[in-house]
């Protein structure tokens, strides 16, 4: 995996993840791999990858199975769209209105 | 758990080591860092029991480890920067040297093997560096040591075999493992060494978790140029600057731009507590 | 809990593993040096073939002195076998071996002591016993003679000899250990001229002892006519040697162990 964003590594895990859940590669109540398994496969050190499944168990993405291992939430395709609308509006459309009225467009633009 | 308190080591009158004090807990991938000549290794052969501290000592799980007890050697293993070939093959290597670690287990051996691309069938002498440090890496892992101490594992690897490196090192390394990766080419091991130690001649100036670096410590690679820089470097993309971190928003941790701000710095650094 | 000083089972594996790199390391080269009777018996064959056009084997002085330096050259090779345990690689990663110095000591003292100077006598001497045999030009071989030798102090009475065979084989034995393991700690103290070494240390050695007993001598006139006394007495006097010797040997074996526990790298 490349990281070319300026986000900590974690945070840029955790979005691939969620992209992972948004296209389906990662199912509802599938399992993921575990912590030093998916830390090898994408090079890097199984405290990030440890810290990402705390932040998307914290969220309610992702649910641990104590012993067996971390499972893909049955609502997280949900949450996470949920959480991105959010982002989406919070974070990124404010910058888009902020270009828009510098560059003297309106909404006509999107149609 | 290795406890190194007060650590002073010199070759006669030229002092390396002065002083130092540090912890290493298990479950950790170490990056020990630190300008040429600083002691990088000589920590590492202190750590290992090839030297005897001149002053101050090394706690591993309550043994010395200059004592060199067998049970200690049987659960670490010390990768040198330069290694010796050994006159067999790399799988017979494995058959005959891997039954003095009661933990070795030759089915890995030959799996990382492979997975380095290495030919088990080759006699090791007959090996170039890269393969030949290869063979040593997988030797190292199939031992299921607990304590790692690996100098410049990277050097004269090629750039695939570094990416297998560090998928090997996280996969076939145990969780309460304490791993020391000493290198001086940060961007091999970046993404896999947490936290990062900054050994300098006087003292260790850094170790730390990357979560703590980067709470203390912000990495801003915008092109707006801040008066309070610890350390600015022009990229192709702009800039990365260094300066303590007021807001506690977490961003992503620059190696080279850290060390380079930590040695620029070096009291602002202490103060933050890192 | 496995003793941290000796355990039999991780011994035995260290052993088997030692023994394995010194027949891929150095067993070799100690064969070689045992196969100079066999060089001596080619090249004086084929010199009197080329000047005198006779077939003749070397005799038997000539192959007891090609033995004897034989025997010193591996003597000299101690120095070798253990060797690279002064170099940094393969120095550090023999320190690391989880064996303990006892055990790696041990194995070590089994190798130089017992192994390697076994495998070259039989050898060297399996060599010369088949080359006579072959060749009736040599005359009598080492092994024939040397148990011609042997049997010949047995029939003398015990009486008819200034000393003991007992005392008499014990002293070859203190000596020959004290020998290899002289080049043994030789071979692991000095990283490098290790033979020479050797030799100037046993050269002031000698010049030490030669001084300091010719002094002693020369203080005490009594000790003079003591000295001649004892002498008489070969059997004293073989057994202060023999004692001598091996307490000199056990001081080397103990030197070794002590650098073994404190070689640093």
């Amino acid at each position: 995996m490349d990281f070319h964003s300026e986000k900590p590594i974690y945070l840029q895990i955790a979005d691939a993840m969620c992209d992972s859940i948004l296209t389906g590669k990662l199912s509802p109540d599938g399992r993921i791999p575990s912590v030093r398994e998916y830390g090898a496969e994408i090079g890097v050190n199984p405290n990030t990858v440890m810290r990402v499944y705390e932040k998307l168990t914290a969220e309610e993405i992702i649910y641990n199975k104590r012993g067996i291992g971390y499972f893909v939430s049955a609502d997280a395709r949900e949450k996470v769209l949920a959480a991105q609308k959010e982002e989406f509006l919070t974070k990124e459309v404010p910058v888009i209105k902020h270009r828009m009225q510098l560059l003297g467009l309106d909404s006509k633009i999107f149609d | 758990m290795i406890n190194v308190s007060n650590l002073s080591f010199a070759y006669g009158q030229k002092a390396v080591l002065r002083n130092i004090s540090l912890e290493l807990k298990g479950g950790n991938i170490y990056g020990l860092l630190g300008e040429n000549g600083v002691g990088k290794t000589t920590l590492l052969t202190l750590l290992c029991g090839l030297k005897k501290p001149q002053q101050g000592t090394i706690d591993t799980d309550g043994r010395n480890p200059y004592d060199r007890q067998p049970s200690l050697l049987a659960e670490q293993f010390y990768l040198p920067d330069e290694v010796s070939p050994a006159h067999s093959k790399a799988e017979v290597f494995g058959l005959e040297t891997g039954k003095l670690w009661p933990s070795f287990d030759q089915a890995k051996y030959l799996q990382i093997l492979s997975e380095f691309e290495v030919d088990a069938t080759q006699r090791m002498d007959t090996m170039s560096s890269g393969q030949l440090k290869k063979t040593w890496i997988a030797f190292a892992l199939a031992c299921n040591a607990r304590h790692y101490f690996m100098d410049e594992p990277t050097n004269g690897l090629d750039i695939p075999s570094k990416a297998q490196f560090r998928s090997a090192i996280t996969k076939y390394t145990a969780e309460d493992s304490v791993v020391v990766i000493s290198t001086h080419q940060v961007r091999d091991l970046e993404n896999i060494i947490d936290p990062v130690i900054i050994l300098d001649k006087e003292a260790v100036l850094m170790n730390a978790s990357l979560e703590k670096i980067s709470r203390k410590l912000f990495f801003d690679y915008g092109s707006e140029i801040h008066a309070d820089a610890l350390y600015l470097e022009r990229t192709p993309g702009g800039t990365v600057q260094v300066y303590p971190n007021a807001t506690g928003e977490e961003s992503k941790v620059n190696l080279e731009a850290l060390f380079n701000a930590v040695h620029a710095h070096k009291d602002i650094i202490k103060n933050l507590g890192l | 809990m496995k003793s941290e000083t000796f355990n039999g089972s991780r011994f035995w594996n260290y052993f088997k593993y030692d023994l394995v790199q010194m027949w891929r390391n150095h067993m070799k080269a100690a064969l070689g040096i045992s196969l100079a009777g066999l060089v001596l018996y080619v090249a004086v064959i084929s010199w009197n073939l080329v000047f005198h056009q006779t077939w003749q084997a070397p005799g038997f002085d000539g192959r007891m002195i090609i033995a004897f330096l034989a025997f010193c050259a591996l003597e000299f090779y101690q120095t070798r076998t253990y060797g690279y345990l002064t170099e940094k690689k393969a120095g550090s990663a023999w320190l690391m071996v989880p064996a303990s110095g006892v055990e790696k000591w041990v194995s070590m003292l089994i190798m130089t002591l017992i192994i390697i100077p076994v495998l070259f006598c039989v050898v060297y001497l399996g060599v010369d016993w088949l080359l006579c045999l072959v060749d009736h030009t040599s005359g009598a071989s080492l092994l024939s003679s040397f148990y011609d030798g042997v049997s010949k102090l047995g029939t003398i009475e015990a009486a008819d000899l200034p000393f003991s065979i007992g005392s008499l084989i014990w002293l070859m034995i203190a000596g020959f250990c004290f020998n290899f393991l002289y080049w043994l700690l030789c071979g692991i103290c000095f990283k490098r001229f290790k033979i020479i070494w050797g030799i100037a240390i046993a050269f002031a050695g000698s010049l030490l002892i030669s001084i300091i007993g010719g002094s002693a001598l020369a203080l005490n006139e009594d000790s003079l006519e003591l000295m001649a006394q004892e002498s008489a007495d070969a059997t004293t006097g073989f057994m202060w040697l023999s004692g001598i010797l091996t307490a000199a040997a056990v001081c080397l074996a103990g030197g070794i162990l002590y650098r073994i526990k404190t070689i640093k790298h």
